[in-house]
């Protein structure tokens, strides 16, 4: 099933944005790019014994709250490719709005409508609040995880969840697969870090004086270059600076450390798997799989 | 393990599968931690040009 063609569809028609170009334009913008991270509920929908059809209204509302997640993030990133430099501030925060509230309305008719509505609703919380904690930058480790872990964690969740249960899984089990997801959400916030703080020109990360985790590693494990890096980053649009600091991410262990989190993580989300009674746990294994594979292949590339 | 653990362990001469691939690690280039973890990027919008088919 092309569930990007469907969902653009099912968007069209939905009451109150149908009529709405700025909403029905975004929508077709983000899908025509196909994200991964909208497919989740068919995973756990086939686990739990579902058809693939039943899997839309997940998918839907997990697209929806992407891009609800999305318009707020590039704003309080103040991210330069946000859609905010074209529709104005208080434009955008309008469309998160309606994003979010069409995620709600595109379960709400499914049959476990009120369990799938509370528990994106509760994700949207939970994000909400982390994304506050994470413009404040958490300056040690633990708060680091704790910020993961309520920004990041609660979308992948939510999705695994909201899909078992459009699929007719049991409450158990869809609660089960959310612990997955969480897992998996700190997976995909992990590679996140790492992608960001290796790319170039510098990403907003280093610029606004953010911690993702490899910078946090950097910057306070008693390290020989611990120093030099923190002055680096210190001054981080100078000519040379980001390259440098970059070098000293890669020496120092910092993206090593990452690795081994990742798959401390993904061991952590297969032992809760094989504790899920599912019909077929195969789509949500390969999904884990999916997001270490690449990562395992660079360690096997890198070694002794 | 916390980071500042896992920075001592790792300097000792690695000895297991994953410890010894993951000082291997400090030695990767930019470009080759990049495309390993270019799908973990999920709050960034998807170009159309950037589709999968």
């Amino acid at each position: 099933m092309d569930y990007f063609s469907r969902i653009v569809q099912d968007f069209s028609v939905l009451p109150h944005v149908q009529a709405w170009e700025d909403a029905q334009r975004m929508f077709q913008y983000a899908a025509s790019g196909k994200p991964n991270h909208w497919l989740p509920p068919n995973r756990s929908c086939e686990a739990v014994g579902g058809k693939s059809g039943q899997a839309v209204p997940a998918v839907m509302a997990t697209a929806c709250a992407h891009i609800a997640i999305l318009l707020v993030d590039d704003m309080l990133d103040s991210d330069p490719r946000g859609e905010y430099h074209h529709i104005g501030a208080p434009a955008t925060a309008n469309l998160a709005c309606a994003f979010q509230a069409a995620a709600l309305q595109a379960i709400a008719n499914i049959e476990k409508g009120t369990a799938a509505i509370i528990s994106l609703n509760e994700m949207f919380l939970s994000t909400t609040f982390g994304q506050f904690l994470d413009v404040q930058a958490p300056g040690d480790e633990s708060a680091y995880w704790r910020t993961t872990q309520i920004k990041s964690s609660p979308f992948f969740g939510a999705a695994l969840q909201v899909g078992a249960l459009a699929g007719g899984g049991t409450l158990e089990t869809a609660n089960q697969l959310k612990k997955v997801g969480c897992l998996y959400g700190e997976m995909i916030q992990i590679q996140d870090d790492m992608h960001d703080s290796m790319e170039i020109p510098a990403n907003p990360d280093w610029v606004q004086g953010r911690s993702p985790l490899p910078i946090l590693f950097a910057s306070l494990v008693d390290h020989p270059e611990q120093k030099r890096f923190v002055e680096l980053n210190g001054r981080i649009t100078e000519p040379g600076a980001l390259q440098e600091a970059q070098e000293i991410l890669i020496r120092c262990g910092a993206i090593s450390y990452c690795a081994d989190r990742l798959i401390q993580k993904h061991q952590e989300a297969k032992e809760v798997l094989n504790k899920t009674p599912l019909t077929n746990p195969t789509p949500v294994s390969s999904l884990l799989e999916e997001v270490i594979a690449p990562v395992d292949n660079l360690l096997k590339a890198c070694e002794l | 393990m916390n980071m500042q653990e896992f920075y001592q362990r790792l300097s000792i001469k690695p000895e297991q599968d994953r410890q010894r691939h993951l000082t291997g690690l400090t030695r990767a280039s930019r470009i080759q931690i990049l495309e390993a973890t270019r799908e973990g990027t999920w709050l960034l919008w998807w170009k159309p040009e950037q589709a999968k088919s």
